[in-house]
């Protein structure tokens, strides 16, 4: 059995939807470059990871634990924020930062919460929302302490 | 076969057979519903969040200002994947291929409308929207199986066409990044120190927020020389993307370079893109230039190989022409 003939190409109804799918498609995924490279979306992106400058001395907002023996504990972004997306859970902490005493409180008694319920960070007895400074080349080179510190929120872990 | 032009053909509509768009449909889509169901807890998890951290994107923020609770979440994922798995499959095509395209949108989209959009999946669920409006259940499907189907399978560029998109797609995803660069960083950006400053500062924000980060990237952040390379060699793969177009060989050096892009990306940052990792991504670079029509040949010619040595004879297959299903 031979594969039955198709219609020419060249005057075929599919050349001409092929032609505008790749218009359009072109036309969409190009169109980012006229958007102001801030208003990012999605899936027709304008891919502003990583363009701007970094200060050497970068101030991050975090959630900590702390221990019964006083020292400072990392949390998870599922802890954190309910994700595991570390990007979400970072946009999470400054907005709740940017909110003020009210914003940061609620985050720091939602984090607590969730340690409790959880079994990661048992031994954790208080939560901290904070503002730390660090040269994060000296970072990695094993300067740990940050050079500024500001306390945002502290809360204990209900148990 | 080289996977040129045929005769008469603009350069643009080169053909391929249509078991390489098939291949394509079943990895992008299979990776779709592998997506969806490994990443199902963290997508079901968003019906717990707070409505004030929504902050609608998309065709999300075209639907709706409010977010969607739980049980609404977890239906629409198990529609999508059901979707998916037909897509996969080539089952019911007309309707599988734009519904799974238009859930995995809404589904991606949804993911990123909570303050942070992310940028792994862009290219998949654009992938999907190409392949969702061509024929790409004419071969190796359930459709052409139930309707006893036959297809020329020599290449063509009523199947090529699509690939072609695909691969316009993947380049320019990469151009778009490329001159976001240079728009908001200028030619600076080459220097090397805001990679550097970025690099850092990215592996130390994962670190004490606990996730997994790249040491490795975060030391060498002192190397100060080694930045400007390294960013020079990111904007030449991003905006030389569309010369992978241009034939075989620029095609296969750009995939090449591409991925091990990426996998400096992991390396550096410890950031996944897994859809361009597996090679799916930039696949249909290579698909368009015939270099899958040449790998499916060659399997095709070492499967007839074995029976036909154990007979002594060539194959029926062989002979015949193959019958696509």
């Amino acid at each position: 059995m031979e594969p039955a003939a198709a219609p020419s190409w060249n005057r075929s109804r599919t050349r001409v939807w092929a032609v505008a799918v790749t218009v359009v498609a072109a036309v969409a995924v190009l169109i980012p470059l006229v958007r102001d490279p801030g208003n990012d979306s999605f899936p027709l992106s304008t891919y502003p990871m990583f363009t701007s400058t970094r200060e050497p001395v970068a101030t991050i907002d975090v959630v900590a634990g702390v221990s019964a023996a006083g020292t400072d504990e990392r949390l998870s972004p599922e802890l954190i924020a309910g994700t595991d997306e570390v990007i979400q859970a970072a946009a999470l902490v400054g907005r709740a930062v940017r909110a003020g005493p009210a914003g940061t409180a609620r985050l720091c008694r939602d984090v607590a919460a969730r340690v409790a319920e959880g079994s990661a960070g048992g031994d954790l007895v208080d939560i901290e929302v904070r503002t730390d400074a660090y040269d994060t080349v000296a970072w990695f080179r094993g300067q740990r302490e940050p050079l500024q510190s500001r306390m945002h929120a502290h809360c204990q872990v209900p148990r | 076969m080289n996977g040129g032009p045929a005769t008469g053909q603009p350069r643009w509509f080169r053909p391929v057979r249509p078991q390489t768009l098939a291949l394509l449909r079943l990895l992008v889509g299979g990776y779709g519903v592998v997506y969806l169901t490994v990443r199902w807890g963290h997508l079901v998890s968003f019906g717990d969040r707070p409505a004030d951290q929504f902050d609608p994107v998309g065709v999300i923020g075209l639907v709706t200002d409010d977010p969607l609770s739980r049980p609404w979440i977890t239906a629409l994922l198990v529609l999508v994947v059901v979707a998916g798995v037909a897509f996969t499959a080539g089952a019911w095509w007309q309707m599988s291929g734009p519904a799974f395209a238009l859930g995995l949108l809404a589904v991606t989209t949804y993911r990123n409308s909570w303050g942070q959009v992310l940028h792994t999946e862009n290219l998949v669920v654009l992938h999907t929207l190409v392949l969702a409006v061509s024929p790409a259940a004419v071969a190796w499907s359930v459709d052409a199986r139930r309707r006893r189907d036959i297809v020329d399978p020599n290449p063509s560029p009523r199947w090529g066409w699509a690939v072609r998109v695909m691969a316009m797609m993947t380049v320019l995803t990469y151009l778009v990044a490329g001159v976001a660069k240079l728009r908001i960083a200028g030619w600076d950006w080459l220097a090397g120190d805001v990679l550097r400053s970025q690099v850092a500062h990215d592996n130390l924000r994962k670190h004490l927020l606990g996730d997994p980060s790249s040491f490795v990237g975060g030391w060498l952040a002192g190397v100060a020389w080694l930045w400007a390379p390294l960013s020079m060699a990111t904007v030449a793969v991003e905006l030389g993307a569309p010369l992978a177009l241009w034939g075989r060989r620029a095609a296969t050096v750009w995939t090449g370079l591409a991925w091990l892009f990426h996998c400096a990306v992991l390396g550096l940052m410890a950031i996944l893109f897994p859809y361009h990792l597996l090679g799916l991504g930039l696949l249909p670079v290579l698909a368009t230039q015939g270099l899958v029509d040449d790998w499916l040949a060659a399997v095709e010619a070492l499967s007839r190989r074995g029976p036909a040595r154990r007979a002594g004879v060539p194959s029926a297959a062989h002979q015949a022409g193959q019958v696509l299903e």
